[in-house]
């Protein structure tokens, strides 16, 4: 049993291993296991139906924006099509269950493997562009899956959208919302310690590489092509696999969850958050659905106030653009690099902090 | 054969105004090397803002227009100011993602009001005299703004900052006042083309909505930092649109995307442009 060791005042680390090292202190360790139990079982146990909806939605989001992490955060390619990913996975799933009968454990990574492929076509153009320009190429590839999505009508259902069938989950001892909240937050545990570990591995210093410096990361012998296609693929197997959850959890699915927007909103996610850091997908996808139930609150509250009727998702777009804006002009790094200021002031206390610390996950 | 002028007549107008859109583009793109994600939604808002005026107001055609301009002019310098300059030696991707935020921005503002009750005014099917009037305004903006920027001292200086920065800044041009100026000059060359295409389609406020993206095709197809690109992607995207549109539905939201990834594939910098 390793003893709980606390830091001095400083910053003092001896090895390249105690740099990359998980958590720093054992504390790290005392935290992730209290969170993982209150999330797995004080919480379902106490808070109402409701709550638990939200939940998982803050955790099937946060799945989907460790996946574009992956792609934004660690190799620097900015991808608006996420969203079409997102939806691909989620009418994948649709589509197996309803069509073929698949289960549940089926449907889910299949979801997953099929938004990989998909994600793959999305980066072919990384072959010659890079930056910006990938933006325009993932815009038009996002657009594209949109029209599929309206117009193919005999596998989605048109603009109507298709629904899960009613017989999906054998176990009726327990509510679906509940069964949905626990796969959620169990993969959302699983996916991120798997998304830390990549960025310790070579693949996420190879990532990290490319979005430093292609062209010197070329030189080195790096084939970068390819490594922009895992990327690729592996942001959006994690997205695909939150589509999936998303299609279980919300048992309806149409074109119009799978816009433009909700690829904004996934960025605006990983901005507020905190870019190239797991830990703030997850910060910013709460964020956001807070937003989100905020502005159905703040549309009741005003139209009682005033006379008059601001849509809410209205209110979520200006708030979520706002936000976005600020956090990238005040604190560009996010909540993360918000709470690793706060972290590296107390460690240095009598001192003025200022240690830039090179790792943050 | 009738039909068939009448749709080029058509794309002819709006691709006028796709055009005017795209310069604005690429002078903010040239003087400030900012890749506005924006740029489309900002047509849709000035599109926006006319919609509500002429339904609100009950005014003459003209007064909501100049009174649109003076909004959207307004709304652009707060922008400017409080939003981009803050951080003016523009880092490519920190501007993506703020000009991403101010769209979604406009987004919500776009939304925030359901503009069901503005009647239809014209509803064009055959040749319009509408059209006429719409691709006169955008071919009479197109040259203002092109003398502007081949003619004028500040598209001199504004092509100078393009070139090299630094030496621009060296000899004296006011960089930041510049930049500035660029973005209140295309937003409105943004701004117009926007309230014309709604005119243009027949103040359908449904149009508003799939505008956010639709100008990239054009810059695309033109080449970015290109002028004549911009001017010749954007006259070729609106004749294309026109004509799908007209003849087979739904090709209308695929092709100038489909077009637009293809030109990314095999010729990033532009059809259009053959200087490098």
């Amino acid at each position: 049993m390793k003893r709980f060791h606390f830091y001095n005042c400083g910053d003092f680390k001896a090895s390249y291993e105690e740099e990359l090292s998980l958590f720093q202190t054992g504390l790290g360790w005392l935290w992730l296991i209290i969170g993982l139990i209150l999330i797995l079982t004080v919480i379902p146990m106490s808070v109402n139906p409701p709550v638990i909806r939200i939940l998982s939605l803050m955790g099937i989001y946060s799945i989907a924006a460790v996946g574009l992490n992956i792609i934004t955060g660690y190799t620097g390619m900015i991808s608006l099509g996420h969203s079409a990913i997102f939806g691909m996975g989620a009418y994948t799933a649709v589509i197996l269950a309803s069509g073929m009968n698949a289960p549940f454990w089926l449907a889910v990574p299949a979801g997953g493997l099929i938004s990989a492929i998909i994600g793959i076509g999305f980066g072919i153009p990384a072959f010659r562009l890079s930056g910006f320009y990938m933006c325009f190429a993932t815009l038009a590839c996002q657009k594209i899956m949109e029209f599929i999505f309206i117009h193919w009508k005999g596998l989605t259902g048109g603009v109507d959208g298709i629904s899960l069938p009613e017989t999906v989950f054998p176990a009726p001892a327990l509510k679906n919302d509940m069964i949905i909240y626990y796969i959620v937050f169990i993969l959302l545990a699983l996916m991120s310690w798997a998304a830390v570990n990549l960025l310790r591995s070579k693949f996420g210093r190879v990532f990290l590489a490319i979005k430093d410096d292609r062209k010197v990361a070329g030189t080195m012998g790096i084939p970068v092509f390819k490594y922009k296609l895992l990327s690729f693929a592996v942001g959006s197997f994690y997205t695909g696999i939150a589509g999936a959850l998303f299609a279980y959890y919300n048992r309806h699915i149409s074109p119009g969850d799978f816009t433009l927007s909700l690829s904004i909103v996934f960025i605006a996610m990983i901005i507020i958050g905190g870019i190239g850091s797991v830990r703030g997908s997850i910060y910013g996808a709460v964020v956001i659905i807070l937003i989100k139930e905020a502005s159905v609150y703040g549309e009741r509250t005003l139209s009682d106030m005033f006379d008059i009727s601001l849509t809410s998702a209205s209110l979520y777009a200006f708030v979520t653009g706002l936000l976005m804006v600020l956090f990238i002009i005040l604190k560009p790094k996010g909540l993360a690099g918000i709470w690793d200021d706060i972290c590296s002031a107390f460690r240095s206390w009598p001192f003025s902090q200022g240690i830039d610390h090179g790792f943050k996950r | 054969m009738n039909d068939l002028l009448n749709l080029l007549f058509k794309g002819l107008s709006l691709g006028s105004l796709y055009a005017l859109s795209a310069m604005g583009f690429v002078l903010i793109f040239r003087a400030g090397g900012i890749v506005n994600l924006a740029h489309g939604q900002l047509m849709a808002m000035g599109a926006f803002i006319f919609l509500l005026l002429y339904g609100f107001l009950d005014g003459g055609f003209i007064i909501v227009l100049l009174l649109t301009t003076l909004i959207c002019l307004l709304m652009i310098l707060v922008i400017e100011r409080l939003l981009i300059r803050p951080f003016y030696p523009i880092d490519m991707k920190k501007a993506i993602f703020v000009t991403l935020g101010i769209m979604f921005m406009f987004k919500g503002l776009i939304a925030s009001v359901s503009l069901s009750s503005v009647e239809v005014v014209s509803k064009g099917q055959g040749f319009d005299s509408v059209h006429l009037y719409i691709l006169a305004a955008g071919i009479v903006s197109i040259i203002i703004l092109l003398l502007f920027y081949k003619r004028s001292s500040l598209g001199l200086y504004i092509r100078a900052v393009s070139d090299n920065r630094k030496a621009a800044l060296s000899i004296g041009i006011p960089v930041k006042r510049l930049l500035t100026f660029t973005v209140l000059i295309a937003g409105m060359a943004s701004a117009i083309s926007g309230i014309l295409v709604i005119i243009g389609s027949g103040m359908n406020a449904a149009d508003l909505g799939p505008m956010e993206a639709r100008i990239f095709p054009s810059i695309i197809l033109g080449g970015l930092g290109s002028m004549t690109g911009a001017i010749m992607g954007g006259i070729i995207m609106g004749i294309i649109e026109s004509c799908s549109g007209e003849q087979s539905g739904p090709l209308r939201d695929l092709l100038p995307y489909l077009i637009m990834l293809v030109i990314l594939l095999i010729r990033p910098k532009g059809l259009l442009t053959f200087k490098s």
